[in-house]
């Protein structure tokens, strides 16, 4: 919680003084328990309006400013994200969840469109520019995997006038591996693009090498109520947890080799403990670690287009107790937040200068709060058979005093047909003693074959150290041939569920989100033998020919009695060969006897 | 049969006697009424159905119209570039003999039919001016109106006066008017050198046009011969000038970038310079091409690593060698991606090496900028060094002032109008005023995307005729008669000399005729093999179709044979 805390204190700051500079960027480093490390990385910038609309760019990369002009798009939300959030081990999500997609590629945007027909042609172009750009495969994003939220999402931008009509689509590729040819492009838009500040700590063999990452790209207009112009504000995070042991691994020799004898820390106190026996102690002192050993590299100086004075020009946080040791050099020094204010320490560096810091191994009393989720979510598919299925999702409300309220949005794909009159949310586990309705509202709209998705939102709140389960039945559809994808027995990408949090206090603004997903599922479909159409072929032609060969015999021959068959030419042949072979043998029988 | 097989050679001989009861003819007649059933129910049932279900869709295309316009027999004989003469204060007879002797002498010098001059009297002159001079001069009477439809739109307006001295040609500095004074005296010699003028202020452009010609149409038997009668240099300056514009299209997107290979500067007063030095530009050839120009900062992005900036001794900064020029971009790490939408993207790099290098230069050469054919311009600056308020230290400076980007804008103004293919200066180094240099650009772009339009057309005829199992859908037809009207229209203009209309005809018809090219819907079924059709038929027509094959073949022979047996 102390976490988030620190995060809405760090965002309330700069959203208080973003206008005054127009880059930003900081790596916050938080180490979580097992020896793992959460890295952030978050880079803003911003361009005026006027700037942005004469197509001036200076801060904001103009191959996205390009595609974003082109496809009206106003609002963007961009997500590459691989592995999955443990909440159990690592407490609340970074940014409470807003800056994290689905596993896959997440994508929603704002589009100005006087139709909703005009709006989806917008789309269609705005996915395939992107797609070029990022390099994945978002021009797949067709009208089957797109959908029209109307709860879960709301613009995060604050426009000038009022007399726009936008249109919010939301699209989802689960199945997309995100990987490095992703992040090149998403270091491309950087300003400093990865030669200078932190961007020079990314790099693709350790982001996606560690268990969890997720890119985000924001693109939003601001307008401030004042004078201030308005501004277009570009917003790139990304956020890994790195497993530091496995980080420090070198990269030319990474095969994971047992550790010498000598090097054991062994629990003494075992009885069978001796020379030969070891039984290994666990890991109870914070790990030793480096920005270099857990990057790869050290950090090239600043970017110089940040503020060179002042709390924004402190592009490296470090979230650890005042006690733990931190070593740097002589290439930037060090702010202590408040007391009061959750542990966290801030450098400044110093410009052309490589920096690095380094944490010895320590042994600390106290345990960090991490924060804990206010909902736990698990979804998965049940039911047995390639006809039929069921989807079941487990809500479960941690908190024993505060009920939560949320959104639960789901898009299905059109093979997927739900029946709604199955739905039923039901409280499998309480200590709540009263009655308590958990499905408040529910928005559907039903699929199209082959056109549209099923889209499903559901206003939900389960009640206090409760669980609810939300069950309904599917059936699967079967596919045409050419609909099935080259590795069709691995199963469809059923794209991840997103919960929104709705807070009591609401109308403060979108910051006051929290944001989940759950894992995306995989949909086993009816498959055939991909070799069916010409077998099916080959039998009926040969049924047909079988059929149709003997009627027009029947019909066509002339019948007569057995005897009265003439030699035919065939016949005649036959008559010979045999002739010929029996002539042979008697030769060969004959050679036999007068070698006897 | 076993037993009979089994001792043939002797029961042979014994069955052979018995013979099947001769058939009926009724039962003849039947087998024959059976057989020829299934054919007929082959033939017209099962034929036309499959032939109607598998056919592919192809619509009418008028193929050998669109092959004519490829072969350039549809063209325009002749291309008429008109000109304006007023002579307010000749009298008229005098200054039809003029026009009619300069036209003649014209005629002579030159018979290519593309853009040759044709002068018209227009008392264009007097239209403006009558309201302030006084009324009633014996001129105005003299020529054609100039609202009338017949004559087009001037290439050239030329005002004859009268002079004392001798004979002069006087171009507008800023717009395509010319002065030409006569002398009283020696009249015949005047229409002589009016042509000699007019001709070579309009030959750079014909040759142009007719290289364009030969390049783009088929049949160019009078464009050869126009070339092979010009000086061979010109034609191969000219032909150099056209290789490195781009190809004319209706969109571009023109691309300012500032590269720096360190940290600063980041910022230029781009707005400023581009106000002063590209609006203009961009301004005056808005009615040919439309423009879109964006602008972009890339901090880090140093040029290409395989190139290595020499040091001099007793020279400051760096050089870059003259081979090295062409490989300069970064293409693997600078953001150039394309712009989205159509029309090619045109560069325009301005270059801050790291202050190591600076200044950098090229090896043995003035300048420091240089043109990359049909892609774009790259400048190198080196900025002065300003003191830094922190270190103390000489430092390159944070922003690029309005003053250090007036030099690499003019530049970068020039390089746009030769990459788009703008005449240059001419043969004797006489830079043309801008306003005729446009115009000469505004129907040398006509021009070409008429020729690329028909050019095309002829393309997918040719397409449409080779590859007879692509679909043709309706919208491509619909597209090809679009074209082909707009191609009609843009060659009406041609012969009016009316360069707008043309200018809008000829871009249309090759939007329409290069989206019938590129359509996707005739791609599908190109690359469906043969073999795999005939894997689909053979099981069922090989065991089918060979006991109908036999049935109708015996069925013939009994024809044959009882006919044979019937003549005789």
């Amino acid at each position: 919680m102390f976490r988030s805390v620190f995060f809405l204190v760090v965002v309330a700051f700069f959203a208080l003084s973003a206008a005054a500079s127009d880059y930003f960027e900081r790596l916050t480093l938080t180490p979580l328990p097992l020896g793992s490390l959460l890295a952030s990385f978050d880079f803003r910038a911003n361009e005026t309006i006027t700037d942005y609309e004469s197509q001036n760019y200076r801060f904001f990369p103009r191959s996205l400013g390009q595609a974003l002009r082109h496809a009206d798009t106003k609002e963007l939300h961009l997500r590459f994200t691989t592995g999955r959030w443990d909440p159990e081990t690592w407490g609340a999500r970074p940014w409470n969840g807003t800056k994290e997609g689905g596993t896959g590629v997440e994508l929603w945007a704002w589009i100005e469109a006087t139709s909703e027909e005009e709006a989806f042609e917008k789309w269609s172009t705005l996915t395939q520019s992107l797609s070029g750009l990022f390099c994945a495969s978002l021009n797949f994003i067709d009208s089957t995997r797109t959908t029209k939220p109307a709860l879960s999402f709301q613009p995060l931008g604050r426009y000038g006038d009022g007399d726009q009509t936008l249109h919010l689509l939301h699209g989802v590729l689960p199945g997309e591996v995100v990987c490095t040819e992703n992040l090149t492009p998403f270091i491309k838009l950087l300003p400093c693009k990865g030669k200078a500040g932190i961007s020079s700590l990314l790099d693709g063999h350790k982001v996606f090498d560690a268990s969890w990452q997720s890119m985000a790209i924001d693109v939003r207009p601001k307008c401030s109520s004042g004078t201030e112009p308005c501004q277009m504000e570009i917003s790139q995070t990304i956020d890994m947890v790195l497993d530091i042991e496995r980080s420090k691994r070198s990269r030319d020799n990474p095969i994971p080799r047992p550790v010498p004898v000598e090097q054991l820390v062994c629990d003494e106190t075992k009885p069978y403990h001796s020379q030969e026996a070891c039984y290994p102690r666990d890991m109870v002192d914070e790990m030793p670690w480096s920005l270099k050993e857990v990057f790869g590299r050290s950090m090239a100086g600043v970017c110089p287009l940040v503020e060179s004075e002042g709390p924004e020009a402190k592009s490296v946080c470090l979230n650890v107790p005042h006690e733990r040791m931190v070593l740097i050099g002589v290439s930037g020094f060090e702010v202590k937040s408040d007391p009061g204010l959750p542990d966290s320490r801030c450098y400044q560096l110093m410009p052309l200068e490589e920096f690095d810091l380094e944490l010895p191994q320590q042994t600390l009393g106290g345990k960090t709060d991490l924060g804990h989720e206010l909902l736990r979510a698990e979804r998965t598919i049940t039911g047995h058979g390639a006809a039929r299925g069921g989807m079941r999702t487990v809500f479960t409300n941690p908190s024993p005093t505060e009920p939560v309220k949320f959104v639960y949005f789901e898009s299905l794909p059109w093979f997927m047909r739900p029946f709604m009159h199955t739905l039923k949310a039901q409280i499998t586990q309480t200590e709540f003693p009263f009655e308590w309705q958990t499905i408040t509202d529910m928005y559907y709209r039903p699929a199209v074959d082959r056109k549209r998705s099923t889209q499903l939102e559901l206003v939900m709140s389960v009640p206090p150290a409760s669980t609810v389960m939300l069950t309904y039945d599917f059936e699967k559809a079967i596919l045409r041939y050419t609909e099935y994808p080259p590795d069709a027995n691995r199963g469809f990408n059923v794209a991840p569920a997103v919960i929104r949090i709705l807070n009591d206090t609401d109308g403060n603004g979108p910051s006051d989100n929290i944001y989940i997903r759950t894992t995306s599922l995989l949909l086993p479909l009816p498959t055939p033998d991909f070799s069916m159409p010409y077998n099916v072929i080959i039998l009926t032609s040969t049924v047909m020919a079988l059929a149709f060969g003997s009627i027009y015999n029947l019909l066509v021959r002339r019948f007569v009695g057995a005897d009265e068959v003439g030699d035919g030419k065939i016949r005649g042949l036959v008559k010979r060969v045999r002739g010929v072979i029996v002539a042979l043998k008697d030769k060969v029988a004959g050679k036999r006897q007068k070698v006897e | 049969m076993k037993p009979a097989a089994a001792n043939s050679p002797t029961s042979a001989a014994m069955t052979t006697t018995k013979q099947p009861p001769p058939e009926k003819p009724e039962a003849v007649r039947l087998r024959t009424k059976i057989v020829l059933s299934f054919w007929a129910v082959i033939l017209l049932l099962g034929f036309p159905t499959w032939w109607q279900t598998t056919s592919i869709y192809r619509a009418d295309l008028p193929l050998q119209d669109m092959l004519n316009w490829a072969e350039g027999l549809n063209t325009p004989t002749s291309i008429p570039l008109h000109i304006w003469v007023s002579a307010p204060n000749l009298p008229c007879p005098d200054a039809q003999r003029i026009v009619r002797e300069t036209q003649q002498a014209l005629d002579d010098l030159n018979e290519y039919p593309t853009l040759h001059q044709r002068l018209y009297l227009v008392n264009w002159w007097s239209t403006g001016k009558d309201n302030k001079e006084e009324k009633g001069t014996p001129s105005t009477s003299c020529g054609e109106n100039p609202s009338s439809p017949d004559l087009g739109d001037p290439a050239l307006r030329v005002l004859l006066e009268p002079a004392k001295d001798g004979f002069a040609f006087e171009l507008d500095p800023v717009i395509a008017k010319a002065v030409v004074y006569i002398p009283r005296t020696d009249a015949n010699n005047v229409s002589k050198r009016l042509a000699e003028n007019l001709h070579e202020l309009f030959k750079e452009e014909q040759v142009a046009a007719a290289l364009q010609t030969v390049a783009l149409a088929s049949h160019t038997q009078n464009a050869q011969a126009f070339l092979r009668s010009q000086p061979y240099d010109v034609v191969t300056r000219i032909e150099k000038q056209i290789n490195r514009a781009y190809k004319s299209s209706s969109e571009f997107h023109l691309t300012f970038s500032l590269f720096t290979a360190g940290g600063v500067p980041s910022s230029w007063d781009v707005q400023d310079a581009l106000s002063k030095h590209i609006q203009p530009l961009v301004q005056a050839l808005s009615n040919t091409s439309e423009f879109d120009i964006t602008t972009q900062i890339q901090l880090y992005s140093s040029y290409s690593p395989a190139i290595q900036p020499v040091t001099k001794e007793g020279m400051e900064g760096a050089f870059l060698q003259q081979k090295d020029l062409t490989a300069f971009v970064n293409a693997a790490e600078w953001p150039l991606a394309p712009s989205i939408g159509d029309g090619p993207t045109i560069n325009f790099i301005l270059y801050v090496p790291v202050q190591d290098e600076i200044p950098l230069k090229i090896d043995g050469v003035e300048g420091t900028s240089w043109l990359i054919p049909q892609w774009g311009g790259i400048q190198i600056t080196n900025p002065p060094l300003q003191p830094d308020p922190m270190t103390g230290g000489m430092s390159l400076p944070a922003h690029l002032a309005g003053e250090l980007l007036r030099q690499p804008f003019e530049t970068f103004s020039s390089q746009l109008l030769s990459l788009l293919g703008v005449p240059q200066a001419n043969q004797s180094g006489k830079l043309l005023p801008l306003q005729l240099r446009l115009d000469a650009y505004k129907r040398f772009s006509t021009l070409t995307l008429y020729l690329k339009a028909a050019s095309s057309l002829g393309s997918l005829a040719r397409l449409a005729q080779r590859l007879s199992n692509i679909p043709i859908q309706k919208h491509v037809a619909e597209l090809v008669d679009d074209a082909i009207g707009n191609l009609t229209a843009a060659e009406h203009a041609f012969l009016e000399s009316r360069w707008d209309a043309a200018l809008i005809h000829s871009r249309i018809a090759y939007r329409d005729s290069e989206k019938a090219f590129f359509d996707k819907s005739m791609v599908g079924q190109v690359y469906f093999p043969d073999e795999h059709k005939v894997a689909v038929y053979l099981p069922l027509l090989g065991p089918i179709g060979v006991p109908l094959l036999v049935g109708l073949l015996r069925e013939i022979k009994r024809l044959v044979v009882r006919k044979r047996g019937i003549t005789p």
